[in-house]
């Protein structure tokens, strides 16, 4: 019984080193992890600009090219993160370092996720400050997902050469958008951040310290614009706070963006598309 | 409880710990221990139906008893039938009430008349199908003398309720697990180890073989009208691979968890896809639901004995209830004659045991010969699967249509969604076929001979490891419904 019991537990214990193994390599190899990580101890950072998202954001916004200028910039989007785990990391963030941002752009799809969803992004949850650490915490149990796109990186070129730069993720592959705008698309789903209790917590935060807050809606592939005008939209948030929301997936509004050329697939940019909508950004925004 | 669940993670080492080491010095009460133990992992799904694992042990314990005090042939005739009686009573009220209603209904409107009838809203009850077969052939094997009754109540209710194959077999016969009640048992770590690395592989098999491939299955099946012939075939191929890795995943969970506390069940599969014709797949496919129909139905209808016509009839009714045995539905019961249909020209060939040994032994490759005969009694299995996995017949006449005629008209199944997963899914079937073609002559395909412990580790930690990051959507075992 002795043998077995000690079979047992050195069997667990070296599941758990592999465990951890797995954790310095998606330090090193994933996006997410590296980013997350990176975010999380800059040294005495003094970002004037903070970008917040998922991956629309992530791929979508180039933080380098809106540092041109005098607003230097960071990309904090996270792939699959909601908008509660964006309150997380800018809660973190203002209370983490001495210099706070002047500004904070959310970019937000309000034609894909809805920004009640309470769930936190697994990196950030596991990376959190004050966690306790339960089963579910096991890496190979709550990074699933990024064993396939390290495995994707692996046998796809397109995934492995992708560049991590100031925070956004440089994609370089051509995927044409090949919809189209319905004839009648419907308005943009302003309800979708009026309600949301994580956008009235980041615009309270924002007041709290001070910083301008910036909502934008993310440009999609064709058939999902909306009917709505680029605004900005004056919007009062469900806790009284007034935003405004630049709706650059309005289907009246172009800045150039080619079906093309400048799509990596499912309503994400490459960076080709990136460069044009930061343009747009930093022009119609002036930032 | 599942086996796949965190629930069972903590429930078999707290069950493990305080039977080997707080009451091994008694086996009375680790019996005791183990039917409490298995009372709480049925409970645990839906406690009002331990009555009925109750009454069935409670009703066979006592016909036992008296079967031993009786010599006179028609009360023992009659004690055998009141337990078949009690026993498939309430097999029959769960299970087959409403089919059986319905269908009378049906059949009384195609004459015209109408009759107002009205279904229950009857829960079947877990694995319901597998405890009533084994305690029945307890009943059985004590009216043939072959098994001496016993009269130690703990022991039976142990026998019956026995955690590891309670929900989804292996069926056991009386005369092998019952036995093992009575005697002490002693740990034994050879046993301990070869029984955890069973269980990793049968979490293997059913985490991330069946329930990944229960994702595209239930997608295609569900929208089958609107696939094109190759993704049905796709869709066929995604429910064989599920079936088999969910059910032979929990036989190898079962037997494996048994074997941690000291006891040996049957084997319930022996890689069934590697059989040559249909007769051999039958004698790897459920052993221990295909042996209990032969011992208990076929050999007293007569079996081979009388003639080929009679024979044939026989065969005919064992896959026809053992279709039945499955569900009340007509799919089931079509599913069953296809398989006795496939089994005609064998049996008239006198050639259903032509293949007995394991296929290619001792080779590492297979003959052509071999590989076209695999292909082709696979090719069978996976048309009879279509009707296991039907809706009714109308679905499975319809998908099976479309298989044969949409050609490329309809959706296309595309290999590449969800970010590579489908390809994923390929790998790890082909990693489990090519794991049981190697140890095919071992008792399951993880069963490792090496002499070199690290190797033996280094194999366990991967598979561990792939089934916890692969895993696909936790789903009830299929044969828990039966």
């Amino acid at each position: 019984m002795k043998k077995y019991l000690l079979q047992i537990i050195g069997f667990l214990a070296a599941f758990l080193v592999l465990n951890f193994l797995t954790v310095l390599v998606f330090i090193k190899y994933d996006w997410n992890f590296n980013k997350r990580v990176k975010s999380i101890t800059f040294n005495n950072p003094d970002y004037d600009c903070l970008v917040l998202g998922n991956s629309f954001a992530l791929d979508g916004i180039d933080a380098e090219l809106l540092s041109t200028g005098s607003c230097n910039s960071y990309n904090l989007a996270i792939g699959g993160a909601s908008v509660r785990t964006n309150y997380i990391q800018l809660k973190e963030y203002v209370e983490q370092y001495e210099k706070k941002p002047e500004k904070v752009i959310l970019a937000l799809d309000s034609f894909r996720h809805d920004f009640k969803w309470d769930e936190i992004h697994p990196v950030v949850d596991f990376t959190m400050k004050g966690k306790t650490y339960g089963v579910r915490d096991l890496p190979f149990i709550k990074f699933k997902w990024l064993f396939r796109e390290l495995i994707k990186k692996v046998i796809s070129s397109r995934h492995r050469d992708a560049q991590l730069v100031k925070g956004q993720l440089r994609l370089e592959k051509k995927i044409p958008d090949a919809t189209k705008t319905p004839e009648k698309p419907v308005p943009l789903a302003v309800e979708n951040f009026k309600t949301s209790p994580w956008v009235q917590a980041i615009a309270q935060l924002c007041i709290d310290y001070d910083i301008q807050l910036i909502v934008l809606e993310m440009p999609s592939k064709a058939e999902q614009r909306n009917s709505t005008p680029v605004g900005p939209i004056p919007v009062v948030l469900d806790n009284g706070i007034p935003i405004e929301i630049h709706n650059f997936n309005s289907a009246d509004f172009e800045f150039g963006l080619d079906p093309e050329n400048d799509w990596i697939g499912n309503s994400h940019l490459n960076l080709y598309g990136a460069a044009k909508f930061t343009r747009t950004i930093k022009s119609r925004l002036k930032i | 409880m599942l086996f796949n669940s965190v629930d069972f993670a903590v429930f078999l080492p707290v069950v493990f710990f305080i039977y080997w080491f707080l009451l091994n010095r008694n086996l009375q009460y680790q019996n005791l221990f183990l039917t409490a133990a298995s009372y709480f992992f049925y409970g645990y799904w839906d406690w009002r139906f331990l009555s009925l694992i109750l009454i069935s042990s409670l009703a066979d314990f006592t016909i036992g008893l008296l079967l031993k005090k009786q010599f006179n042939f028609r009360v023992r005739k009659g004690l055998l039938f009141a337990s078949v009686a009690i026993n498939l009573g309430i097999l029959g009220f769960f299970k087959y009430y409403n089919f059986f209603l319905d269908n009378f209904v049906q059949a009384f409107s195609l004459f015209g008349s109408e009759i107002r009838a009205s279904s229950l809203q009857i829960i079947l009850p877990v694995g319901i199908s597998f405890y009533t077969f084994q305690t029945l052939s307890y009943t059985i094997d004590v009216y043939r003398g072959q098994l001496k009754p016993t009269k130690d109540f703990i022991a039976f209710s142990a026998f019956v309720s026995f955690f590891p194959q309670l929900v989804a077999g292996p069926i056991e016969r009386a005369k092998n697990l019952l036995p093992q009640f009575y005697k002490k048992r002693h740990f034994d770590y050879a046993k301990a180890m070869d029984g955890s690395q069973q269980i990793i592989w049968g979490l293997f098999k059913k985490m991330v073989i069946a329930d990944n491939c229960a994702v595209y299955a239930n997608m295609i099946f569900e929208n089958s009208d609107q696939y094109s012939s190759f993704s049905l075939l796709l869709g066929a191929l995604f429910f064989t691979f599920q079936i088999y890795g969910d059910f032979s995943g929990y036989s190898d969970i079962a037997i494996g968890t048994a074997r941690l506390f000291g006891f040996d069940l049957m084997k319930n599969f022996a890689y069934p896809y590697f059989s040559r014709d249909i007769a051999e797949f039958w004698r790897r496919w459920h052993i221990s639901l295909s042996t209990w129909f032969r011992d208990y139905l076929y050999i007293p209808l007569g079996g081979s004995r009388g003639g080929k016509w009679m024979n044939i009839r026989n065969v005919f009714i064992i896959f026809i209830v053992s279709g039945f045995w499955h569900g009340a539905n007509w799919t089931f019961i079509v599913w069953g004659a296809l398989n006795a249909i496939y089994f005609l020209p064998l049996m008239l060939s006198n050639a259903n045991r032509n293949h007995i040994e394991v296929v290619a032994k001792d080779k590492l490759f297979p003959s052509l010969r071999e590989v076209l005969f695999m292909g082709i009694t696979f090719a069978l299995t996976v048309l009879a699967w279509i009707f296991f996995r039907a809706e009714n017949l109308g679905h499975a006449f319809s998908y099976l249509g479309r298989l044969f005629s949409a050609g490329n008209s309809g959706l296309r199944f595309n290999i590449f969604m969800d970010n590579y997963q489908v390809l994923f899914l390929f790998t790890f079937i082909a990693i489990m076929l090519f794991m049981e073609w190697m140890h095919r002559d071992k008792e399951y395909g993880l069963q490792l001979e090496t002499p070199s412990p690290a190797k033996v580790w280094a194999v366990n930690l991967s598979i561990f490891s792939l089934t916890l990051i692969f895993e696909g959507a936790t789903a009830d075992f299929i044969y828990f419904q039966f």
